[in-house]
């Protein structure tokens, strides 16, 4: 029998109903999957997330309240947030699914095409290799070492013999030239990198 | 929309796990695992009351058994009130470190009337494992004399002295049937002395108190022995010495250890004068002692009710005492217990994760 229930209805009953939160995820979790295969481009990653974001719903779901943005825009706060923390500590934390007795499950092969699939990252690399062949040089080696190579801006610095301040100027201008290029193709890639 | 990506499809099947977890039984949208505190029911007050009282208890009952005091001996004195006392061996003291055999037996197996020279040989020296513990024993005796003996059996109690190497100290009488005595003993012979004294009349009240001082005296000659050792090595410096104020240092130094020495020397020969000589006190009278007060129980004789709120004000505070005490034993248990028992759940709970 087809839902009828808004996400916002789901969330409320679910605090008496627990199944109830079940539907919403089924609603929401592929568009959950792809934001984050978008922002971070690392199926492993955007699938820890999804399930890390969901676990913290349920496990938060009594403090939800109707205020009229709908229920998904609670939902994908939470998954801003995440992004916010991986982004800063390169890693997914696994405390919501813990507290609630979920295992934290590894991808599969499969996982990994159909994620890639769902996201359709080719039209995003094609833009991606372009963009980045704009850049200046200098700021395409910054990108390199503080996006690819993970490094910090201190050692950046150091890397292309600038100061820090001028190593994250390079890095943001890099960022925000890409997300143009992006923007411009209807895709979007988030510049969370600090 | 169900999903076509597996992961996504274990996730699904995962939260719904957790969603019937919390269905079943969990009220609390906290996820599946209990509370860590709940709001107490009637059940668990009644659980919680009863370890309670049932801790109080065990406190007061570890409370109450306690060792109250570190006295090694205290044999506590038996107040009798005729002769029916004597008559039962159980009713006259009997001090823990006198050997068995020794002065005692005679005075319980033959009551009043056996004399003092049926003791003969059983008043032989303490065994030798008395010997080796320094013990500062003191005794007391009560007599009911019969009448026109007191002048007669004030004198046998000075022999009795003599024979066994003591002296009298003090003598004091009131009119002229009754009097007091304190004797000096030497300790070898005190439960000789003792059961002798207590042959001459009707003995009406009677204690002997002991006390160990052989870990002060052991503790006292290592403390020598180390000074000693320390003059020793503090004389050879002072004759290496070469100057006047290294001289003059060790000679003050020396100084200092010589008056320990003699201080320490000086608290040996006391504790070695407390323990060969033992003090007999006895009180003789022809007259029968006045009754003892505590042998009425007031509040049979004159019920009161200001007495029955002070007895039961002291029997509470006493039990109260009790619990604490036995609460100072419990607590460093029960706090040992809990730190245990947070190790293993944290253990428990960092392998679960860990699975």
């Amino acid at each position: 029998m087809p839902e009828d229930r808004t996400d916002a209805e789901l969330l409320l009953a679910s605090r008496a109903e627990p199944a109830a939160f079940v539907e919403l995820y089924r609603r929401h979790a592929e568009d959950l999957l792809r934001f984050f295969a978008r922002r971070t481009l690392d199926p492993e990653a955007a699938a820890e997330l999804t399930a890390e974001t969901f676990a913290e719903a349920f496990a938060s779901r009594a403090r939800y309240e109707d205020t009229g943005a709908g229920g998904v825009a609670w939902i994908y706060g939470i998954a801003k947030h995440r992004l916010g923390r991986y982004f800063r500590a390169g890693t997914v934390e696994a405390t919501a699914r813990k507290r609630l007795g979920m295992p934290v499950r590894a991808l599969e092969a499969e996982d990994y095409e159909r994620i890639e699939e769902l996201v359709d990252l080719a039209p995003v690399r094609e833009a991606l290799a372009e963009a980045l062949e704009g850049l200046a040089e200098d700021q395409r080696e910054a990108l390199r070492l503080r996006v690819i190579d993970g490094l910090s801006y201190a050692e950046v610095a150091r890397r292309l013999s600038c100061g820090e301040v001028a190593a994250r100027q390079r890095v943001s201008r890099g960022l925000r030239r890409l997300g143009l290029v992006l923007q411009e193709r209807g895709l979007t890639l988030a510049a969370e990198v600090e | 929309m169900d999903s076509t990506i597996p992961y996504l499809q274990r996730l699904e099947a995962d939260l719904e796990l957790v969603a019937k977890d919390a269905a079943a039984g969990r009220s609390s949208p906290r996820g599946p695992k209990a509370p860590r505190w709940r709001r107490p029911t009637s059940r668990s007050w009644k659980a919680w009351t009863g370890a309670a009282a049932a801790l109080l208890v065990l406190a007061w009952g570890i409370g109450s058994f306690s060792p109250a005091e570190e006295k090694f001996n205290q044999v506590g004195s038996a107040v009798s009130g005729g002769e029916a006392d004597l008559a039962d061996p159980a009713a006259a003291p009997a001090p823990a470190d006198v050997p068995a055999g020794l002065a005692y037996e005679p005075w319980t197996r033959n009551g009043v009337d056996a004399s003092v020279e049926d003791l003969g040989g059983a008043t032989a020296s303490p065994a030798a494992g008395v010997d080796i513990a320094k013990i500062d024993r003191d005794g007391s005796l009560t007599l009911k004399l019969e009448e026109g003996e007191f002048k007669r059996t004030f004198t046998e109690v000075i022999l009795i002295a003599d024979e066994n190497g003591g002296m009298l100290l003090v003598s004091q009488t009131q009119g002229p049937d009754s009097g007091t005595l304190t004797l000096r003993i030497p300790a070898e012979n005190f439960d000789r002395a003792f059961a002798a004294v207590s042959q001459l009349g009707a003995v009406r009240e009677s204690s002997i108190t002991g006390k160990d001082v052989t870990a002060q005296y052991l503790d006292l000659e290592a403390h020598l022995r180390i000074a000693k050792g320390r003059r020793a090595v503090l004389f050879g410096l002072y004759e290496q010495a070469d100057t006047i104020p290294e001289t003059l240092s060790i000679y003050n130094e020396l100084e200092q250890v010589q008056l320990q020495i003699e201080g320490i020397e000086g608290d040996l020969r006391y504790l070695d004068a407390q323990t060969s000589i033992s003090t007999l006190k006895v009180t003789m009278s022809e007259r029968e002692p006045e009754p003892v007060a505590q042998q009425q129980d007031p509040d049979v004789e004159n019920p009161s009710l200001a007495r029955a709120w002070d007895r039961a004000v002291q029997g509470f505070l006493g039990v109260v005492a009790a619990v604490v005490v036995g609460l100072g034993y419990l607590v460093p248990v029960a706090i040992l217990a809990a730190i245990g028992l947070s190790i293993f759940m944290l253990s428990r709970r960092l392998r679960r994760g860990a699975s």
